[in-house]
């Protein structure tokens, strides 16, 4: 009986060992357990530094400037976005499309009007904020 | 025998103790278990920004470092590395945090060194967009592009996707592009909400979720995705990106 306790507990000391060898390798997948001395980083909340108001005194100028052109550059690509959700947009004498593969925009225009077929699509676009034609990249043109 | 039996229990418990810590309480800093790396999904590679390798790396200047405000290097890394690109063109190296956040430190654009932000920190950034790291010009002599359009390009402190802003996103993610996401109230998995930039991997609309590689969560498993809810995640920007 003792003999028997002896093995159960024999067996179970080799089963957490093979366990806890096990665990301590999975990670070994890792490349980085290439090199088992480098420290561990301590994992912690990111830290959120809170300028203080003279920091904030100090690059108020420049931040100024900065967010001016950044709010021009990305309102441009928000503006972008909100047309490519009214697309495929079938006018009278255009239709547009945006293949998102490519990021390249399709107009087709009537070629039997296509003045004025190139009027009503300035006037879509101005429509939904877009200053101009050239705003769109990437834009095929063909006519129908 | 039962001394024996006593013995056996000792050396057992204590091997417990000895292993369980350096596996499980990862605050430990004898542990030398690291996950900051992982390359082994799908190709996408994901880099920790905590990761001593780099972590504690300058990053502005200012006494800040990747571990604390590079999310955005480390997100930029990590589209970087998936296409096997580097930071700097010609040196072989594939992109990791450090090298990139090497390069945004020399242009101006870590943290607080310049105007701009490497992390969506509202107060770091005053309530300007990352522009800097979705530069088109930069992206293309790295060998990245970005789409024409800002999903959420509404600024700081950033807009709560409509559902078919959704589908939108959801419509680059299926075709081939990584969304490179700048979010004021991200959820941190230590609790409260942190400015914060991750990669979007997958949009769910109908769920309302996105999955995310994020620079600061899960670091220490192989599966580095996380899963999201949107309602009430608010986007300064999402900006397509994928290589050229």
């Amino acid at each position: 009986m003792k003999n028997r306790a002896v093995l159960i507990l024999i067996v179970t000391l080799v089963i957490i060992t093979i366990i806890l060898i096990a665990l301590a390798l999975f990670p070994s997948r890792n490349k980085e357990s290439v090199n088992p001395n480098t420290p561990l980083p301590t994992p912690t909340t990111i830290e959120i530094v809170i300028p203080t108001p003279s920091d904030l005194n100090k690059e108020a100028i420049s931040t100024v400037t900065y967010s001016t052109q950044a709010a021009k550059l990305n309102q441009k690509a928000f503006l972008l976005a909100n047309l490519i959700l009214l697309l495929p947009y079938q006018g009278n004498l255009f239709s547009l499309t945006y293949d998102f593969e490519t990021d390249s925009f399709s107009l087709t225009l009537n070629s039997q009007s296509a003045i004025e077929a190139k009027e009503e699509f300035e006037r879509f676009l101005n429509q939904n904020g877009i200053q101009n034609s050239l705003w769109l990249e990437n834009i095929i043109t063909s006519y129908k | 025998m039962n001394k024996r039996l006593a013995l056996i229990l000792i050396i057992t418990l204590s091997l417990i103790s000895v292993f369980t810590p350096s596996l499980f309480a990862k605050n430990n800093s004898s542990v030398r278990v690291i996950v900051g790396e992982v390359d082994n999904d799908n190709d996408f590679k994901f880099y920790c920004q905590y990761d001593t390798r780099w972590g504690n790396n300058p990053y502005d200047g200012r006494g800040r470092t990747i571990r604390s405000s590079g999310c955005g290097p480390a997100s930029m890394a990590m589209l970087l590395g998936t296409y096997r690109l580097s930071a700097v063109p010609g040196s072989g190296k594939i992109a990791t945090p450090e090298t990139v956040a090497n390069v945004f430190t020399q242009k101006g654009w870590s943290w607080t060194s310049g105007n701009q932000t490497g992390c969506a920190n509202p107060d770091g950034c005053y309530g300007t967009k990352p522009l800097s790291i979705v530069d088109k010009n930069w992206l293309s002599s790295v060998g990245l592009k970005r789409a024409q359009s800002d999903i959420a390009g509404d600024g700081f402190p950033g807009e709560i996707l409509s559902t078919s802003k959704m589908r939108l996103a959801e419509n680059y993610t299926n075709s081939g592009w990584y969304l490179l996401a700048a979010i004021s109230n991200w959820p941190s998995s230590s609790g409260g909400t942190i400015g914060h930039e991750v990669v979007v991997l997958n949009v769910n609309p109908s769920q309302q979720t996105i999955t995310v590689a994020s620079p600061s969560d899960n670091c220490y498993s192989t599966n580095f995705k996380r899963t999201v809810s949107t309602r009430s995640l608010k986007f300064i920007s999402l900006v397509p990106i994928k290589n050229k």
